[in-house]
């Protein structure tokens, strides 16, 4: 039995409130009688539209082709007829071009036993097919293609190949259930991936409530006879992020600017690991995804697997609606998600949460002046003085907030989560990078 | 396209409220907080020290009460006179000051000694240099400071509590200046003996069952002495008297983080290793051998690491420049408890060591994650095979 292990610079310990969740099994959604299916589901440029208005599709059917380096592949997740084209605003402030199903004829995946593929027979560049054309991407929240993801040149080989089955974010346990649920599913990607990438080492990294799916992963991973280890962390957040994780594992620190592939390792998510094994096992198209629905406003906590486009007001109804009135609707994580006021958000590939948090659980705090207690600089995992990031952006100081380590931020909230004044460091800190972000291309542009 | 026209979910919830979805906030994240405001710290943090402040009025009467209560109400006035600029008597700021710099004065200070020292830490040290996180020094220890530089005589007269029979020490000095001159070859207690210290029949009986059924198994003796101190039965400042009660109370503001552990231990590491090396020097005795348990509660250090040098405005913001911070404040504590001119001035020590404070900030700047220590370079790995 390994120690349980933890990082040491900055993080919060936030309640456990998964537990209403995450011992109830997972349960498949009703399926939506109309879905809204938003072309852009990923980082980088959005899928351009393959169907009009009218067309007939079927499941899993092809309506968003990768346009550019950059982009992933989107299906039709239910069956049906092109009702309409249309834009939207997605919860992270994006806009997206979007097709609307509307439920029609018969399913032909849904139900059917389908013979695993052997993989094994297939060569790299097949596998690497196989995950570009299911559309897989970073289900965990970043959507990064997964293939280009794990075709990017790299100018070392990958020492260390890291699936994160860390809790990501306080009341997330979609992870957990497919961890408990499908381990075997798990380590057979991870197995791919190993074919795929040849990392030096292959760590399946658990941590805070995760912890407790270990030795079902263990019994999967001697069952497949994998050379995987499995090492434990403590519920700290955040240890699911990139880099604290791959510090943790490897001891090696990328600062927040850089990738960790510059360490040599790569991390995985669970969700996206079950995405690359249906993709290279049964050539199944991402068009469903498992969604934590919690909150102390839902009566029914549990995680739901859901076709991409369903409502999220749909599954709170899945969830037997409200028992409390909610005062935030968020769709992600506590920690980096983005409010909704709008029940007919569809979920997409990077929904990984849909939660109801009433007042009590918010536990907002009035702003005041900053204390100066210092509590951010202890809290941040990057060692940054967001306190003085913030000051410097209000400033306009805009070269020195730079210096400081503006772009080292993960934007992972502990600041925010623990500032006693209640300022919003987080919120601001993101807001400036973005800000910076446009004002640099638009100085390349004019140039 | 027409959203929002789906069928809003089922509510079945309590009636008494309903669920409407223009109730909906919009904010960025993170979207849940950890509950622990300004004005939380600061209540948190008074509520802790009531405990200490009622053992001090039991034992030391009605002008203890006096002086404490004329403390936090000129802090309290002093800011609600003032133009608002940054936090409110409601944050409990000001009433944290008055309280904690009262509860650092003796039992007899005159009332007009400590209505002056609070507003000047209110209005001058904290208003006047921007307000709420704005004052460089500790106002409660900049209040005290001052009332000992202004009053050296009615801040050096303590009385004996009411446990050990009430009215003033020989001399009318604290314990502390009762162990200069001394020559019991560094033992502090027999020092006390000699002068006909009292102590409480409590104190007796304890020590005897702790020795007779705890220690003597082990091997140790515990001379009597202690146990008064412990409970609370010392002259000292009205708050700082009862070990047990400021210990029970701080360990209840570090499991709230309330207050930061890094420190208190520090302060306490530094005291302890200088009160070890020359605790007993002044008394005639070796280097090394000094009493630590005895100057840990006589003189008013626990109070003063728990309640005063925790301040979040004045104390350094990383755990590495917390850890400075306090071995300083700690080691300069010692030393002015040990030779010192006048007693309780402990606070004094951590008033000097906040002038440290920006460059101690400097010093012990957090490494930022994926930087070299020695460098300040990001890291870089290179490509090996």
């Amino acid at each position: 039995m390994k120690l349980i292990r933890t990082f040491l610079k900055g993080g919060v310990f936030a309640p456990d409130n998964t537990r209403s969740a995450r011992d109830v099994a997972t349960w498949n959604a009703m399926i939506p009688a109309r879905s809204v299916v938003p072309l852009l589901q990923h980082e980088g440029s959005p899928a351009r539209c393959v169907v009009e208005r009218g067309y007939r599709v079927d499941e899993g059917a092809l309506i968003g082709s990768a346009q550019g380096y950059q982009s992933a592949r989107v299906h039709a997740p239910i069956p049906g007829v092109v009702s309409e084209l249309t834009r939207l605003t997605l919860p992270d402030g994006r806009e997206s071009e979007a097709v609307v199903i509307e439920l029609d004829g018969e399913f032909q995946q849904l139900g059917r036993v389908v013979e695993p593929r052997d993989w094994r027979g297939l060569n790299n560049d097949r596998i690497q097919e196989q995950i570009f054309d299911a559309g897989v991407v970073g289900l965990g929240g970043t959507g990064v293609p997964s293939h280009v993801k794990y075709s990017a040149p790299r100018s070392t080989a990958l020492r260390c190949l890291i699936l994160n089955g860390c809790e990501p974010e306080p009341y997330l346990s979609n992870d957990y259930r497919l961890l408990r649920e499908r381990p075997e599913h798990v380590v057979e990607a991870l197995e791919i991936l190993v074919r795929l990438l040849a990392p030096k080492r292959t760590v399946i990294a658990l941590g805070g409530h995760t912890r407790s799916a270990a030795s079902g992963v263990r019994r999967a991973v001697s069952a497949a006879r994998a050379r995987i280890q499995v090492h434990r962390f403590a519920g700290k957040y955040p240890q699911g992020d990139d880099h604290v994780l791959v510090r943790s594992v490897t001891k090696r620190a990328v600062r927040g600017a850089s990738p960790v592939s510059e360490a040599g390792s790569m991390v995985v998510n669970v969700a996206t690991a079950i995405a690359v094994y249906e993709a290279v096992v049964f050539g199944k198209p991402v068009v469903e995804r498992v969604v934590t629905v919690a909150g102390g406003a839902i009566t029914r906590p549990g995680n739901l697997k859901v076709r991409i486009g369903a409502s999220i007001g749909d599954l709170i109804e899945e969830c037997e609606g409200f028992r409390e009135p909610p005062h935030k609707l968020v769709v992600g994580g506590p920690m980096r998600g983005s409010t909704v006021t709008d029940l007919s958000q569809p979920v997409t590939k990077l929904t990984t949460g849909v939660l109801a948090l009433t007042e009590a659980e918010v536990q907002a705090v009035p702003e005041t002046a900053c204390i100066r207690c210092g509590r951010c600089v202890r809290a941040c995992p990057m060692g940054l003085e967001p306190v003085r990031l913030h000051q410097l952006i209000a400033q306009r100081r805009d070269r020195a907030v730079t210096e400081a380590g503006l772009f080292d931020c993960t934007e992972c909230g502990c600041c925010s989560f623990i500032c006693p004044a209640g300022i919003t460091l987080a919120e601001d800190l993101k807001r400036a990078k973005s800000r910076l972000r446009a004002e640099e291309s638009d100085g390349r542009g004019r140039s | 396209m027409a959203v929002g026209d789906r069928n809003a979910p089922s509510y079945s919830g309590d009636t008494s409220h309903t669920w409407d979805i223009s109730r909906l906030i919009l904010s960025g994240s993170p979207q849940i907080h950890d509950a622990l405001s300004t004005a939380k710290v600061h209540w948190y943090l008074i509520l802790a020290a009531l405990p200490a402040a009622v053992w001090g009025f039991a034992q030391f009467g009605v002008p203890a009460f006096v002086v404490v209560a004329t403390g936090v109400a000129a802090a309290v006035l002093t800011e609600a006179v003032l133009p608002s600029r940054r936090g409110s008597p409601a944050d409990g700021n000001s009433v944290a000051i008055g309280l904690f710099m009262s509860l650092m004065f003796p039992p007899g200070a005159p009332w007009y000694l400590v209505a002056a020292s609070a507003v000047f830490a209110v209005g001058v040290v904290k208003w006047a240099f921007g307000g709420l996180g704005h004052a460089v020094l500790n106002p409660a220890i900049a209040g005290r400071v001052l009332a000992q530089v202004l009053h050296p005589e009615a801040m050096s007269r303590y009385a004996l509590p009411a446990g050990l029979g009430g009215g003033e020490l020989e001399g009318g000095s604290s314990v502390i200046m009762a162990l200069r001159g001394g020559s019991t070859g560094g033992d502090p207690l027999q020092r006390l003996a000699e002068l006909g210290y009292p102590r409480s029949g409590l104190d007796e009986a304890v020590t005897e069952w702790l020795n007779t059924y705890l220690l003597t198994p082990v091997g140790v003796q515990l001379p009597g002495g202690y146990i008064d101190p412990f409970i609370g039965l010392a002259p000292g400042g009205i708050g700082e008297v009862s070990a047990v009660l400021l210990l029970i109370a701080s360990a209840a503001l570090i499991g709230r983080r309330v207050i930061a552990w890094q420190v208190p231990l520090s302060v306490f590491v530094g005291f302890a290793a200088t009160i070890a090396m020359w605790g007993a020097v002044p008394l005639g005795g070796a280097v090394l051998g000094g009493d630590v348990l005895f100057h840990t509660m006589h003189g008013g250090l626990l109070f003063l690491m728990f309640f005063c040098a925790t301040d979040n405005t004045s104390a350094p913001a990383t755990g590495a420049g917390m850890f400075v911070y306090g071995l300083l404040g700690g080691g300069l504590a010692a030393i002015l408890q040990l030779f010192g001119l006048y007693p309780e001035q402990l606070a004094a020590a951590l008033l000097i060591v906040t002038f440290f404070v920006p460059l101690i900030d400097y010093v012990t700047k957090p490494t930022r994650f994926g930087f070299s220590r020695r460098t300040g370079q990001p890291l870089l790995y290179k490509a090996r095979s």
